[in-house]
Formats: C-alpha cells, structure tokens, sequence
C-alpha cells in the first residue's frame, strides 16, 4: 500500500464536510485501504468477515464524528484514533460474545462426526485440520482438546493470558470445524 | 458492490454540511445555559430572601473577598482548554494538566495558609462558618444543569477518555457554579471558601465523570 497522503484525503473531507457529495465518496475510497490495513494490525486474530464488519463500522463511525475533525489539523491521525478506538471496541465485543461460549469443547466436534469408534481416515483429516490451523491455534488446541490441559496450564506453558488461550482454542475449534464441514477434509483423505 | 461499497453510498447520501465547528458549539451552550442559571439561581435566591450580598462592590476590594470570585473562574479558564483538546480523539492533554491542577490547588492552599496563621482552636469558628448547606447543595445544583449542557455538545465529539472528559466538563461546570453562588455568599474566610468551595467542585467533577462515562461513550 503506498504511503497515504494525508493532505489529499483531508481535503477531500473538506470538501465533503462542506457538501460535495463527490469528493465525500472519494474520501471514503481513499481510506478503505488504511483502515482495512489497520484494523488488520490490531484485529489480527479475526477472520475476514469480522475484519470487514469492524471497517464498516469504523467508517460509519468516522461519518457520524466527522465533525470531531477539525480542519486545520492533520487528518490521519483523526483516522487512525477512531479506528484503532473503534477496532478494540469491537474485539472487546467478540472477546465478550467468545467468553461466553469458552465451555464449548472437543466433544462439540461429535455432532459431525461420524458415529464409529475409529475411523483411520479422520485421523487423517484431523490432522491435515490441526495443521492448518497454524502454530499458535494449534498448539493451543492440541493442548486443551487431545492432551486435556486446562486453559490456565496452557497459558503458563505457552506464555500466553488464560482469556487468550479460551479464545485461540474457540478459533482454533472453529476454523477447524469449518476445515472438517469443507471438501477439503474429503480430498486430503484420497490424496 | 461489496457491502463496504454499499455503506459508503449510504453515508454520502446521509452527508449533510456540517454547519458550526463543535467548540463554537461549546460556547454557544456555555452561553446560553450561564444566563439560565444566573437567571433561575437569582430568582430562587430573591425568592428566599436572598440576593447579592450588601455592599458587594465594597466588599470585592478586599484581595480575601476577590480571591473567592476570581479563583474559581481561573478554573474555568483553566479547564475549557482542556476541554476543547479532549474533543478530538487523536489529541492528549499533555502539559494542560499542570495548569489544571494548579488552579484546583489554589483554593485549598488558601485554606491551609489560613488555618496555619491560626491557633488550632479557632479553626472550627473559620471552617464552619454560614450557609455550609447551601453551598453543598446550591452549587452542585447549578453545575448539573451546566454538566447536562456541555454533556450535549460533547456526545457529538469523538472523546475517546470519556470519565476525563467529564470530570473536566464538571470541574468547569463547578467554577462556574462557584462563581455565580460567590456573588451572594457571606462566607469570606479562606478557612471557610477554600474547604466548601473545592469540596463543592469536586462533587461537580464526580458528576461530570459518571455523567461523561455515561454518556460520551460511542
């Protein structure tokens, strides 16, 4: 992404902030890239659907504080206080939302597998699963759902707050539900 | 058109111009609401048999008298700059701070360099001298009325420190308070003003912190 000009977007806003309608969009347009940039950089743990629900958000907010700008000061750092408040704002909300469903376990993985005691080929694609979830997510889930660590002894192994172990296992179940539900799992098993 | 394309369309269709600045704004409800409350707080007063003391102007020549009126509105002018920096998300306080603090410094100082100067028994006879209830309940009533106009404002400003914001905007709405109950109250000693008066706009700050927490969040 090139360096943002920070006098070109502030005078589109200016102009927008004075009615033309153009030069508002053309605002917006230019910002859309920075602030996907940087609600990446703190909200890196969320997937993109979240990401470009917070850049929504985000931008409906910086509409409705767009007076909180004040003219004769440099735009981008008005941008990027608004993001940055509004992006932890809502990983908050996530955090809060995640929290409250940190007792989901390995075991909510039954309701798609299939009902066998053993299958050779799930253990593949468990694994193909684990893998991709990354180190982090994966090492977390390994812990907590095969080898039965508790969150707060995972965290002390690994460095890592206990609320953060909750949420990467949340995701890492998640994502490797989502892997498990896909065509993908279904291929690794012929490869 | 991908959903951040469509909210972009709708926010440019909601785009109005935005008329005056937020800190003309601010001055405007500031001057629009000290008037109100002078207004209603005379009344009131001239109702109860009350009103600006006897001899005010007489009285205002004496440095003790003066300090009272003069110390709380350099709250005032110390604060509002604070304010006004806190409306934009991107801006901190920094060195305002100082100043701040200071001017809430001076008039509990003043009551300390009162009581020095006396023998400890005479400090009741300064510290509870006339009209403690009415000042602890005159002057927080006047600043809510003045936190409640500032609140409406600011709720449009993007302040990311919202219990700051409003405890400042209630420190302000104190001084200011403090400067309209000034006109009618007795009380001279700077035992006495120093103690209630910075007690008063204290409360009034703890009103605009709940109050800011309350509201200015976004």
């Amino acid at each position: 992404m090139a360096k943002p000009d920070d006098q070109k977007i502030a005078a589109f806003l200016k102009a927008g902030l004075a009615g033309d309608q153009q030069a508002y969009r053309q605002f917006f347009h230019e910002i859309v890239p920075i602030l996907k940039a940087t609600v990446r950089s703190i909200a890196y743990m969320q997937n993109a659907e979240e990401l470009e629900d917070i850049v929504q958000e985000v931008l409906t907010t910086l509409h409705n504080k767009r007076q909180s700008w004040k003219t004769d000061k440099p735009v981008l750092p008005w941008i990027y206080a608004i993001t940055r408040h509004k992006t932890i704002d809502a990983l908050r909300r996530y955090q809060r939302q995640e929290g409250q469903a940190t007792h989901v376990d390995i075991q909510s993985l039954a309701d798609f597998l299939p009902d066998r005691e053993y299958d050779h080929n799930l253990a593949i694609d468990l694994e193909a699963g684990l893998n991709q979830l990354g180190t982090r997510l994966e090492t977390v889930v390994r812990a907590i759902g095969l080898e039965g660590k508790n969150p707060t002894q995972t965290g002390k192994d690994l460095g890592m707050s206990e609320n953060a172990v909750r949420i990467a296992f949340h995701r890492g179940l998640k994502k490797l539900r989502l892997f498990l539900t896909s065509e993908t799992a279904g291929s690794v098993n012929h490869v | 058109m991908s959903d951040i394309d469509q909210t972009i369309q709708k926010l440019c269709q909601d785009n109005t111009p935005s008329g005056p600045s937020l800190a003309a704004r601010y001055w405007l409800i500031l001057g629009l609401a000290i008037p109100l409350v002078v207004a209603v707080t005379w009344t009131v007063m001239m109702l109860s048999g009350d009103g600006i003391r006897p001899n005010y102007i007489a009285r205002i020549l004496d440095p003790q008298v003066a300090a009272k009126q003069l110390v709380p509105l350099l709250l005032v002018i110390s604060t509002i700059p604070g304010i006004l920096t806190l409306m934009r998300p991107e801006a901190r306080i920094g060195k305002q701070w100082f100043v701040i603090v200071t001017a809430l410094s001076i008039l509990p100082i003043m009551m300390i360099w009162k009581l020095v100067s006396l023998a400890p028994s005479a400090w009741p006879d300064e510290i509870f001298g006339p009209q403690i209830v009415q000042v602890l309940v005159a002057i927080p009533l006047i600043s809510i009325v003045i936190v409640a106009g500032q609140i409406i404002v600011l709720r449009r400003a993007a302040v990311i420190q919202s219990r700051t914001m409003g405890a400042l905007a209630g420190v302000a709405a104190g001084g200011i308070a403090t400067f309209i109950y000034a006109l009618i109250c007795t009380g001279d000693s700077p035992a006495y003003y120093g103690l209630w008066y910075s007690v008063t706009i204290l409360i009034s700050g703890a009103i605009g912190a709940i109050a800011g927490h309350r509201f200015l969040r976004w």
